[in-house]
């Protein structure tokens, strides 16, 4: 792309965009929102900020105890970061960098950081109770019913989201699968030395990460080569075992190993694209409706939620934030950095994608391709997601771009980084698989508990451990089965934020009826969500589905019952929210 | 050394031969601990005395003592309940007093309160003692003293592998996070843990009965009565259920055969049954020792 | 500040913060375990299936900490799911 420094048009100044000043731009854009608006928000709606918190007034060294603000911060980030940060703004490259750049930036800023926050301090205001506690409370003892189900979904369609995408990459470059399962070796080894015999801490991480780099690096000369549907039934059986097993085997080191990813990659990726200077290759800005899902013309807004989730809006997050975070926070005054600054952090991630991929996707592509998708922005939306696919998937392409990134800001190996990259985005997604595996066991049981009194031998056929266990993974694998991701992931998307919009009219209720503050800065978007998120359900049932039904019969049934099953409880919200029980009713 | 037990139905005169074989045993020259469980308070009759409390020589060879069920198993709980009224004393739990009262009617009480009891004074006793004599309390009480050994083991065992295992994942923690930890006040060390020492008292406690009890002689008293016989058909039945077995039935308060007895021999005729003649005056210690004289040595001679 | 001694700062804060990192599921797998001790032994006063009283009441004296974290688990009864939401990293 040609640089032109004498126009001050718009044009030539996206056109000077590379990534260090991509970045640069970013992280001053947050900081300044972070001090200016995020303040605002804090004094308009939280207050003076001197009420003691939980973590003091109910500490109890077992669920309510004050932490330090960057040990909070530290963990409620690592419980939100994962794969759908770095997946998402992939597929969303399809429209060109700069509209999914501006969603990242100000979805985040207006409403998912935002969202983030006011999860955590609505928690703090309600004794550590959670968003769905709260929603039963401030808008109707049924929204907290609704929530599981949402949650539900989510469980299962993030199955199916982060299978399909995983299967894809484990098809394409078999280094990965093999990288992937030393590590999970790896963990197995770690969580003995630093669980079981407890060994020290400094040479058992020392040892850890040793372990993760050889994984990556015997990862290629090892490969595993199966197909994608194999990978699949490996899934299955994966999660089942996985979930079933004691937390200190695999799950606690395998997390700790990720962090190290996390840091490891997010260090790597932000020094590379800073030190680049690389400008943006990519079209900024393609067409409005680029058939980013199923082939088919997708509006950018209503649909683009959907699409990027986590680093810019997730409903989930406001799970996370009203967990744990909620009970543990020191002073109500920190609050912000932890809720607000991760949620922005996340974006940051998202934005090194972004920005990652503008630069450098191109330099990966096959030559003839990238002529093709030279040609023009609208050529370039045509072919975009098949060039991905081919790649291996968004995590196929992302890995190659980050290495390329990598290598040439950093003179790290390509090879090595790719797989690294690809370990990172695969690792976090197989944690999901399992983990949401135990929840789903829960939330299954809770869902059904309305059938215990009615339908009480139904109740136990379906309530018991093996099926609550299997049913959610099941389906998640069977409608990741045909691989269709770019159907499947903005499916997931919109359970997502489904949830979020749950989560935002609550804390706008909570805002507006207990805090008694004007609150339109949090109704507005609200509102704004959940028109939104209802529209683009609404454009995937109408246009996507159908489509889907052709190839794939069976999913497209299941996975239209579930957004049209979405689609009625949503309307169900709206309606419950606008017409509140009373309190003490 | 032998330990044997008398179990029958209230009133067929399980004192009265717990007290044949007591006098009997301890005239031949052996060393005999005589200890009675019953609540109806019957051997301080039989023996001829006055009552009294602990253990108390009362014929040469011969330690009686008479545990006194109600105030056995009040000074268990009393125990239990002062140790606790000391931790809890700053928690404010509700109504200390009256919550940790309730515990004197929690089921189980009796039985172990009345099996420690047994217990301590088998292993008080055996080293200078031949034969210790039992005489049970009523069938409900006894069947659940001689079960709770076996049911205990299995909790306590698995009780012990989960504190373990709790104590592990909290050294764990500690290691780790070091003085940032919550469990650092929390005990982690298993030789430490007075959780898994108190479960290992009562572990070893119950192997103890439990070894006891499967090394037992088990004689059942009954007569000609009705309800004597089902009764004694349940007492078997129940001690079956948990692997002791009965070595022989005494056929008390012998006049003739009628129907009953008749049935009574049917229904144990895997087992010796021996007919015990009515005994007019049951505080005559000569006269308690001869009836024994008939079956005491089928006793000591069973494995 | 001096350099030397901010960045041992900064350093220690960041051994903290990854310490954390790296039981914060065993110790939510140990508050369930101690709460889950206390319930059974607590079973056999409200009449479900436990062990002997007597061992509860043997071992109650020293479970003053695991009652404690009974009753702390007892208070979000309603309100499970979203503890366990941080597991998930979504």
């Amino acid at each position: 792309m040609s640089v032109c420094p004498d126009r001050k048009t718009g044009a030539s100044l996206v056109h000077a965009m590379n990534t260090t000043l991509t970045v640069i731009i970013g992280l001053a854009l947050y900081y300044l929102i972070y001090r200016y608006y995020g303040r605002y928000l804090e004094r308009t709606v939280v207050g003076s900020g001197e009420v003691e918190t939980p973590a003091h007034r109910l500490c109890d060294n077992v669920d309510f105890i004050p932490a330090n603000k960057y040990v909070l911060f530290g963990h409620h980030f690592a419980s939100i970061a994962g794969a759908a940060p770095i997946v998402g703004p992939v597929i969303a490259m399809v429209w060109g960098w700069l509209p999914g750049l501006l969603w990242v930036w100000f979805g985040n800023i207006f409403i998912g950081a935002v969202h983030d926050y006011l999860s955590l301090m609505s928690s703090v205001r309600y004794d550590g109770h959670s968003v769905q506690w709260i929603a039963g409370r401030v808008i109707r003892k049924r929204t907290g019913y609704l929530f599981s189900i949402f949650v539900f979904f989510v469980l299962i369609l993030v199955v199916a989201a982060f299978g399909s995408i995983i299967g894809k990459i484990f098809v394409k470059e078999a280094a990965v699968p093999s990288a992937y399962m030393l590590k999970i070796g790896a963990a197995l080894v770690l969580g003995l030395l630093m669980y079981r015999l407890r060994v020290n801490f400094l040479a058992s991480t020392v040892i850890g990460i040793a372990m993760l780099a050889a994984a990556v690096a015997l990862g290629k000369a090892f490969p595993v080569h199966a197909g994608y549907q194999t990978w699949m039934i490996v899934f299955f059986f994966y999660i089942i075992i996985a979930a079933s097993i004691p937390v200190n085997i695999l799950l606690q080191p395998r997390d700790y190993l990720n962090a190290w990813l996390l840091i490891a990659g997010l260090a790597a990726g932000g020094a590379a694209v800073l030190l680049a200077f690389k400008p943006m290759a990519l079209p900024a800005f393609t067409s409005f409706n680029a058939p980013a899902i199923g082939g088919r013309p997708t509006p950018f807004w209503p649909v683009i939620p959907l699409i990027i989730a986590c680093g810019s809006l997730s409903g989930f997050h406001a799970m996370v934030a009203s967990g744990t975070t909620s009970k543990q926070l020191a002073k109500e005054t920190e609050g912000l950095f932890v809720g607000y600054g991760s949620m922005l952090t996340e974006g940051f991630l998202s934005t090194l994608v972004i920005v990652c991929m503008g630069a450098f996707a191109y330099d990966v592509m096959p030559t003839a391709t990238v002529e093709t998708l030279k040609a023009s922005p609208p050529e370039f939306a045509a072919g975009y997601t098949a060039a991905v696919k081919s790649a291996g998937g968004p995590v196929g392409i992302f890995s190659r771009a980050y290495a390329e990134a990598a290598h040439s800001a950093l003179r790290l190996p390509r090879d090595f980084m790719t797989i690294l990259a690809s370990m990172w985005v695969a690792s976090f997604a197989m944690t999901t698989l399992d983990t949401t595996n135990r929840l789903a066991r829960y939330t299954f049981v809770e869902i059904l508990a309305p059938l215990k009194e009615r339908l009480p031998s139904l109740y136990r056929l379906l309530a018991n451990r093996w099926s609550a266990s299997t049913v959610p993974a099941a389906t998640g694998i069977a409608l990741a089965w045909t691989g269709a991701w770019t159907v499947i992931w903005p499916a997931f998307g919109g359970a997502n934020q489904m949830l979020a919009s749950i989560a935002m009219m609550t804390v706008a209720a909570w805002a507006v009826r207990e805090q008694r503050v004007r609150g339109l800065n949090i109704l507005v978007p609200a509102l704004f969500l959940w028109l939104t998120v209802t529209l683009a359900v609404l454009w995937f049932i109408v246009e996507v589905v159908p489509g889907f039904m052709a190839k794939s019969p069976v999913q497209a049934y299941v996975l239209g019952a579930i957004t049209l099953a979405m689609l009625v409880l949503n309307l169900v919200l709206i309606y419950d929210f606008f017409r509140p029980e009373k309190a003490g009713g | 050394m032998r330990t044997v037990f008398f179990v029958g139905k209230g009133g067929v005169g399980k004192t009265t031969s717990s007290a044949s074989l007591a006098f009997h045993l301890a005239s031949a020259g052996g060393k005999v601990y005589w200890v009675s469980i019953d609540p109806a308070h019957n051997l301080c009759d039989i023996a001829g005395c006055r009552p009294f409390r602990g253990a108390r020589e009362i014929a040469p060879n011969l330690l009686a003592e008479e545990i006194d069920m109600e105030r056995c198993t009040e000074a268990y709980i009393e125990k239990n309940i002062t140790r606790m009224k000391e931790t809890y004393r700053y928690l404010g739990i509700l109504n200390l007093e009256g919550a940790f009262d309730i515990l004197r009617y929690s089921p189980g009480m009796e039985e172990a309160a009345v099996t420690a009891a047994l217990a301590d004074g088998i292993r008080r006793y055996r080293e200078r003692i031949d034969c210790i004599v039992v005489d049970t309390p009523p069938t409900g009480l006894m069947l659940r003293m001689f079960a709770l050994p076996f049911t205990s083991i299995l909790w306590i065992e698995k009780l012990s592998e989960w504190r373990r295992t709790i104590l592990g994942r909290r050294k764990t923690v500690n290691s780790i996070l070091g003085k940032d930890s919550p469990y650092r006040e929390a005990g982690d060390e298993a030789g430490e843990d007075p959780v898994l020492r108190e479960l290992g008292v009562e572990a070893e406690r119950a192997s103890f009965l439990k070894a006891v009890f499967a090394d037992a002689c088990v004689v059942l008293v009954t007569d000609q009565e009705r309800l004597s016989l089902d009764e004694s058909l349940r007492i078997r039945d129940g001690l079956a259920r948990i692997g002791i077995g009965i070595s022989l039935v005494l056929l008390n308060k012998f006049r003739a055969l009628n129907e009953t007895g008749k049935r009574i021999i049917e229904a144990f005729s895997d087992r010796t049954v021996v007919k015990v003649p009515f005994v007019e005056d049951t505080a005559d210690r000569k006269v308690l020792a001869e009836t024994a004289a008939g079956w005491a040595e089928l006793i000591t001679r069973t494995e | 500040m001096d350099l030397p001694s901010r960045i041992k700062e900064m350093l220690s804060l960041l051994s903290r913060v990854l310490r954390h990192g790296s039981v914060s599921a065993t110790e939510a797998e140990l508050r369930e375990m101690e709460n889950a001790f206390a319930l059974v032994l607590m079973g056999a006063f409200t009449g479900m299936p436990a062990p002997p009283a007597y061992i509860s009441i043997a071992l109650l004296p020293w479970l003053e900490r695991e009652l404690g974290v009974m009753m702390s688990r007892s208070l979000m009864h309603d309100d499970r799911l979203s503890e366990w939401a941080d597991l998930v990293d979504l």
